[in-house]
């Protein structure tokens, strides 16, 4: 069981870094013929996650707003928002408010960060790993199993390949990664 | 063409791979590989690291301690006493001026100081004992006060111009200078635990991506976020990290139609590379233990006991980071500084911090300048002891090496009304700041103050001779406290030599 549950927050932890899925926000793409759907190039090959891949030239992407951040993890994790991890008796989301591109008025910096920096990352993966181990400690801990509760019957049924194919048409990042997140957990059982 | 078709070609490559890790994912002999290229990366790269560090281990060290709001010189070491505006012709009852009781003179140095006693009643009548004799005969011998002339009475332009010489380099700040030259293999070169304009980024485009300052909002905790996994009790091991990395690195970035849409994005490119080689750097060399401000980390232990109010006072928190982070080859440059937000143990009477912080000298001005200049001498005094007592490993001490800049917005009027020892003042432009540093000319007053006005004004820069009608410009500051540090300020458009600012 001990070994399962470190597993698992290693497993859901990384994944919930997902840079392209978590981190940057995507640009809203015009429809209608708009400047980034202009100069959007297709590549042809593999599908996406949501069978609709291309490279873009301009690579406009903007840094994701730290709240914005913790509401998706939050979100994902079924945890309540200020309690994804804790600091020094805080939430953590304080202590790295600035490297997530946050602002603090009692700092007198009232405009965020344009780009992530060399620690943005980094502080993303150890509130993902924190966060992850307090729904990996609920869900093993006796409470009601929310993330892990069908994992025995979704290793039976699923494969990597079928979740792949599923997330295509989920909309949601949130219910991409649990379901992968899922599957992967339990194909690494078995490697290990 | 083949250039297109090169990249087609790789493009084609890394589509195969991961459309077969999506098939059959990861085997053994996969994860021992890319957990064997983890663990190794870091290790190459730290050589390589080690190196360049080894190349330019001459370092000098400079910390910016700022007085936001305007931390007076003439409520410091330039300050006047009454009888010498009288004998001047001025008007003392008039005129920010001292007592002979509230002032203190030493026949070995032009320096002053200033013994305040009273109370801030907007602050409940908190008592006030601002002795800053102490200090300056303690220090003296590394104190240098240089006049200066700002630019502006708008405080966070005035703070950015105060570290950026009013854009003398291209807009790259004072602390980016620094780093540019001694920062160089260094993890965090340019720490900003400060506030205001003095942690902002400068604008010069050519800097190295080193040099550029990381900002700490919360020091006392901020270290923690420098490792993913580092004091977490269920983290998990090594092995199924790197497992899991692997799998959102090949399998769920790789592949997502984000990653692929942006891979070329260069924010995207320096982010796969920090959450990669970076972070396997910071987490190889231990970094978040190294810094973390707790009782089982050794240096910390010893800065915790000569910060003991850290758990609750912001500046003593910035104070031991900044320390560790200099003593331990992580950083030449940190800045820090008393913040505008209350700090306090208890009540008001309590107060350490008011609000707005110098720039309350709105409300009482003697107070709160012996308030807050107390403050800073006293974190400096103690920063300044733990940084002689460390030995630099080329001989010395750190301290030998290390340059504190008291940055400050900008000075404070002089006028007062019928010989008030409690008053208001208003922002000005003329003041003076204080430089210390075993390289700079200690025990100097660089220019002078007119008694009959209390305004300061400037000097020669090769002899340091006081020249009344001169000023010491932003740049003239900026220059002089860069070759202070052995820095070529060739890139500076007519950057003046400041020799005087130099020791003999």
């Amino acid at each position: 069981m001990a070994h399962r549950k470190i597993l698992s927050i290693g497993i859901l932890g990384t994944a919930l870094m997902l840079a392209g899925c978590s981190w940057f926000k995507k640009p809203k793409v015009n429809n209608n013929g708009g400047r980034g759907q202009k100069q959007t190039q297709s590549v042809k090959g593999t599908l996406g996650d949501d069978g609709e891949p291309g490279l873009s030239n301009r690579s406009n992407i903007r840094f994701k707003k730290v709240y914005l951040l913790r509401n998706d993890f939050a979100r994902a994790l079924q945890l309540p928002p200020n309690q994804l991890c804790i600091e020094a008796g805080k939430d953590c989301l304080g202590s790295y408010n600035i490297v997530l591109g946050g602002v603090d008025p009692n700092m007198m910096l009232y405009e965020r960060i344009e780009q992530p920096v060399t620690t943005s990352p980094i502080a993303v993966e150890r509130i993902a790993m924190q966060a992850c181990s307090r729904r990996v400690n609920l869900d093993f801990g006796g409470s009601k199993s929310l993330i892990f509760a069908d994992i025995p019957k979704v290793a039976r049924h699923l494969n990597s390949r079928i979740v792949m194919l599923c997330s295509a048409s989920i909309k949601t990042f949130c219910s991409v990664i649990q379901r992968m997140v899922i599957t992967q957990v339990m194909k690494n059982y078995s490697i290990l | 063409m083949k250039r297109k078709l090169g990249t087609h070609a790789a493009d084609d490559a890394a589509k195969a791979k991961a459309a077969k890790m999506n098939k059959r994912g990861l085997d053994r002999r996969e994860m021992v590989a890319q957990a064997t290229l983890l663990a190794l990366g870091p290790m190459l790269w730290s050589r390589r690291l080690l190196a360049s560090e080894t190349a330019s281990a001459d370092r000098r060290f400079l910390i910016v301690m700022h007085g936001s709001g305007g931390a007076s010189i003439v409520d410091s070491f330039m300050a006047l006493a009454s009888s010498e505006v009288q004998s001047a012709g001025g008007n003392s009852a008039g005129l920010n001026c001292y007592e002979p009781a509230q002032l203190v003179s030493f026949s070995d140095s032009p320096l002053r100081a200033v013994n305040y006693q009273g109370t801030i009643a907007v602050l409940g009548g908190l008592k006030v004992q601002g002795n800053q004799d102490a200090f300056v005969k303690k220090h003296k011998q590394d104190m240098m006060v240089v006049t200066t002339e700002s630019t502006s009475v708008t405080h966070v332009t005035a703070q950015k111009r105060a570290i950026t010489g009013n854009e003398a380099w291209s807009g790259r700040t004072i602390q980016e200078a620094v780093a540019s030259v001694y920062g160089k293999g260094m993890p965090l070169a340019n720490l900003l635990l400060g506030q205001g304009g003095y942690i902002e980024h400068g604008i010069d485009t050519s800097l190295p991506s080193f040099a550029k300052g990381l900002i700490v909002n919360d020091p006392a905790t901020w270290s923690k976020g420098l490792s993913s996994a580092y004091g977490l009790d269920e983290a998990p091991s090594e092995e199924v990290m790197a497992i899991a990395r692997e799998i959102r690195d090949q399998m769920l970035d790789g592949p997502s139609t984000f990653y692929r849409t942006f891979k070329n994005s260069p924010v995207m490119q320096n982010w796969v590379h920090s959450r990669g080689d970076t972070r396997a750097l910071f987490e190889q060399s231990k970094l978040a233990a190294g810094l973390d401000i707790s009782g089982t980390n050794g240096s910390a232990a010893e800065l915790m006991r000569i910060f003991p109010d850290y758990t609750w006072d912001p500046y003593e928190a910035q104070a031991i980071l900044a320390c560790m982070a200099i003593t331990q080859g992580t950083t030449c440059t940190a800045t820090l500084g008393p913040g505008f937000t209350v700090v306090s143990k208890g009540g008001l009477t309590e107060t350490r911090n008011p609000p707005i912080g110098f720039d309350f000298s709105h409300a009482s001005h003697r107070g709160v300048q012996a308030l807050m200049w107390s403050r800073m001498l006293s974190v400096t005094d103690r920063m300044i002891e733990f940084l002689k007592s460390k030995e630099y490993a080329r001989g010395g001490s750190y301290w030998d090496r290390s340059l504190v800049y008291f940055a400050t917005d900008f000075g404070r009027s002089r006028v007062r009304p019928n010989g008030a020892d409690v008053f208001a003042s208003g922002h000005h432009l003329n003041n003076g700041v204080l430089v210390m540093s075993p390289m700079a000319n200690g025990n100097k007053v660089l220019g002078g103050i007119d008694p009959k006005t209390a305004l300061t004004y400037g000097f020669n820069p090769a002899t340091g001779k006081p020249e009344p009608g001169r000023k010491t410009e932003e740049k003239d500051l900026y220059s002089g406290l860069l070759q202070v540090l052995d820095i070529n300020t060739s890139a500076i458009h007519n950057a003046p030599d400041m020799r005087a600012m130099r020791r003999r």
